[in-house]
């Protein structure tokens, strides 16, 4: 078996992981080229971490809990345990770096822990400063 | 702490196996530190403690060739990796390996959008994309197409194709979607299936099977090789889309619902699977358990009443949607009203009078692919957020439906737990999903969830039915039902798994295939 899977293998060219995809023919053009997400990978140099804002981490990793409003699990369960003036995260002026780095590697009740390669040692700073920062521009309603 | 370490391998070998291993991904990259760094790879919804599937160290390959590299090196050591991609496989053991000590293989920094064909309506995507990522994409570029997400939406492409992962949309069946995959076998080669495979090839995304063998489904829920790349088809935006909500009064409504779906699903009137959703998860996405009942035990029948009047809910929620032009959709939509109308008391929910029920909302986000976590709100119901999904696959049939809504029902009341539940017509079958809910704080609670949920499998095999994904902790028990003609299918596995991995360092006893040198002692 293994035998027969070499061979058919060796008619094979390795394909390179930084190799575009093939192009389909009946693409209009041409393949769209290869969009880097969030890692940038150079074929020269290699690997070179990200360090993506705060405010972009915060949308792809926590929004959909922690933004405002009644479809957030999050925001849901803090107005309930907490009150409402602790229940959106961004808005909490009793948060510090320390605690949030904490709570997005360890996580906490219903949150899980964020790994380094969701968000890596500079941008879980970024992260913890936006949200200390978005906390501090924030003016409740009623005092506006 | 202890470093957790695998079966038979000394902290010295595995030391010597990450020293390589740094060299080939850069010390940033492997991850050691069991309290900044590791503790993020554990599953923290399990029923047993975390230790039970403590990785002792994580990796993170940037691409194929590091992938090969990693692979020579485990090979050396047998030190056994456990390969996830975006790691969010929450309720079935999340990015935490089966054994403790196993070396994740973490693949979310390979996360490169390779290719979107908006006109053949399909994406190539590395292991690390998400739906996230995958959507927000297709927007920036004003793509006519849509994802179809699973819910919670922060998964993976490939992570949840590769768990046979279901979604909402006419596309909800993500393995029957999938079309061309890249693999890196555990002694490094790497094959393109389907029609990646001819040289120059100009149909990856567009044909499955490729000539010979189609062996993509090996390479899914099992441990014989490390996806790097994956083919999934997309659907076209269509020019109309029409959701729509039944509720209905009782519970003896799941068995005509679901009878008088199947006619209409398997002949495409209703173009998604739709969804029988039971009160207490959709009371879920708007409250939580204690803002009705405080007491020990299921919620009683006089407190769910209360609950679904004023959340305006049923006993059952059934959830569908009709895509296309207007015309069409009208058509449908009078067949699917005249066809469930029929069920005394059952009530047709439009965006008109629901818009604003978070319930009712990320529903219609789903049907559409819009990725959300609103569903998340389920770890709210009693709190802590302890949960583990059991799912056992039901015929689409009405009677069938409710032998197992009522086994598990029945079981889940006797142990405690509130029954959480909803069925996911897919085209033949159910996906019966039971939300076991559990206060992780609690080590007597953790324990009779665990319990209860082994005699669920047992229970559901004597009456002839199987899961279609489960948490580690479960998957020997799992495979140990799927033994028709003295398990030949698992003997089949493990025959291939010896062949293609002999050292056995790929995930071993994920979904319960092991290699030789350990089976027999999970």
């Amino acid at each position: 078996m293994k035998k027969r899977i070499v061979i058919a293998l060796s008619l094979l060219a390795l394909t390179a992981c930084d190799q575009p995809a093939k192009e389909v023919e009946a693409t209009a053009s041409k393949a769209p080229e290869p969009i880097v997400t969030a890692p940038v990978i150079k074929e020269d140099s290699g690997y070179v971490a990200t360090n993506r804002t705060g405010k972009v981490i915060f949308n792809l990793h926590c929004a959909g809990c922690h933004d405002p409003g009644n479809a957030h699990a999050a925001t849901k369960q803090l107005a309930i345990v907490r009150g409402k003036d602790l229940a959106v995260i961004r808005q909490r002026k009793d948060l510090v770096p320390a605690y949030i780095k904490y709570i997005v590697r360890d996580g906490l009740l219903e949150m899980p822990p964020f790994r380094p390669t969701d968000i890596n040692t500079s941008e879980l700073d970024n992260l913890a400063n936006y949200i200390v920062e978005s906390a501090k521009a924030y003016t409740p309603e009623e005092n506006k | 702490m202890t470093k957790p370490l695998p079966q038979g391998i000394t902290l010295g070998q595995l030391n010597a196996a990450i020293a390589e291993i740094e060299k080939v991904v850069g010390k940033d990259y492997v991850y050691l530190d069991d309290v900044k760094e590791l503790r993020s790879y554990r599953d923290p919804y399990n029923t047993t403690n975390d230790a039970d599937f403590a990785p002792s160290a994580a990796v993170a390959p940037q691409n194929v060739e590091q992938i090969q590299k990693i692979l020579a090196i485990v090979n050396t050591y047998k030190i056994p990796i456990w390969t996830i991609s975006t790691g969010k496989n929450f309720a079935y053991g999340g990015p935490a390996p089966r054994k403790p000590g196993y070396v994740v293989l973490d693949l979310k920094l390979m996360n490169r959008i390779l290719e979107v064909n908006e006109k053949h309506g399909y994406a190539i995507v590395e292991p690390g994309v998400s739906y996230y990522d995958l959507y927000n994409y297709i927007q920036e570029k004003g793509l006519k197409l849509w994802i179809d997400c699973a819910a919670p939406a922060w998964g993976g492409i490939v992570g949840n194709t590769s768990e046979h992962g279901a979604g909402y949309t006419p596309y909800g069946d993500h393995l029957l979607m999938q079309c061309g995959m890249q693999v890196v076998l555990a002694d490094g080669t790497v094959v393109e299936t389907g029609m990646d495979t001819t040289p120059n090839s100009k149909t990856g995304g567009l044909y499955k099977y490729g000539q010979g063998a189609a062996i993509d489904g090996l390479f899914t829920q099992s441990n014989f090789g490390v996806i790097t790349r994956m083919g999934i088809w997309l659907m076209p935006e269509p020019p109309g889309y029409t959701p729509f909500m039944i509720t209905l009064e009782n519970e003896q409504d799941l068995e005509t619902v679901t009878d008088l779906t199947l006619p209409l699903r398997i002949n495409q009137v209703i173009h998604n699977a739709p969804m029988t959703v039971d009160l207490l998860w959709e009371s879920a996405m708007s409250v939580s358990r204690n803002q009705y009942y405080t007491g020990k035990g299921p919620m009683p029948d006089s407190h769910r009443k209360k609950m679904a009047k004023d959340l305006d809910l049923g006993i059952w929620n059934y959830y569908g949607a009709v895509y296309g032009p207007g015309p069409m959709m009208k058509n449908n939509m009078d067949v699917i009203r005249d066809t469930f109308g029929s069920i005394p008391g059952a009530k047709f929910h439009y965006d008109d009078t629901r818009k604003g029920d978070p319930g009712w909302d990320y529903r219609v986000k789903l049907m559409k692919g819009t990725p959300n976590m609103t569903e998340f709100s389920l770890l709210n119901w009693i709190g802590g957020g302890g949960h583990i999904n059991f799912s056992p696959i039901s015929a689409a049939d009405g009677k069938s439906a409710m032998r197992q809504y009522e086994m598990i029902r029945k079981r889940s009341h006797e142990f405690g737990f509130d029954y959480i539940g909803e069925f996911l017509i897919g085209w033949r079958d159910q996906h019966h999903i039971f939300m076991l809910m559990f206060n992780r704080m609690s080590a007597e609670e953790k324990k009779r969830a665990h319990d209860l949920f082994a005699i669920l499998v047992d229970d559901a095999a004597a009456l002839g039915y199987g899961e279609y994904r489960t948490h580690l902790s479960f998957m020997d028990q799992i495979a140990g039902t799927f033994s028709w003609n003295d398990n030949s299918l698992w003997d089949a596995h493990h025959a291939i798994k010896d062949e293609l991995d002999p050292n056995g360092i790929l995930s071993p006893g994920k979904q319960g295939i092991w290699p030789k040198n350990l089976r027999g002692n999970s």
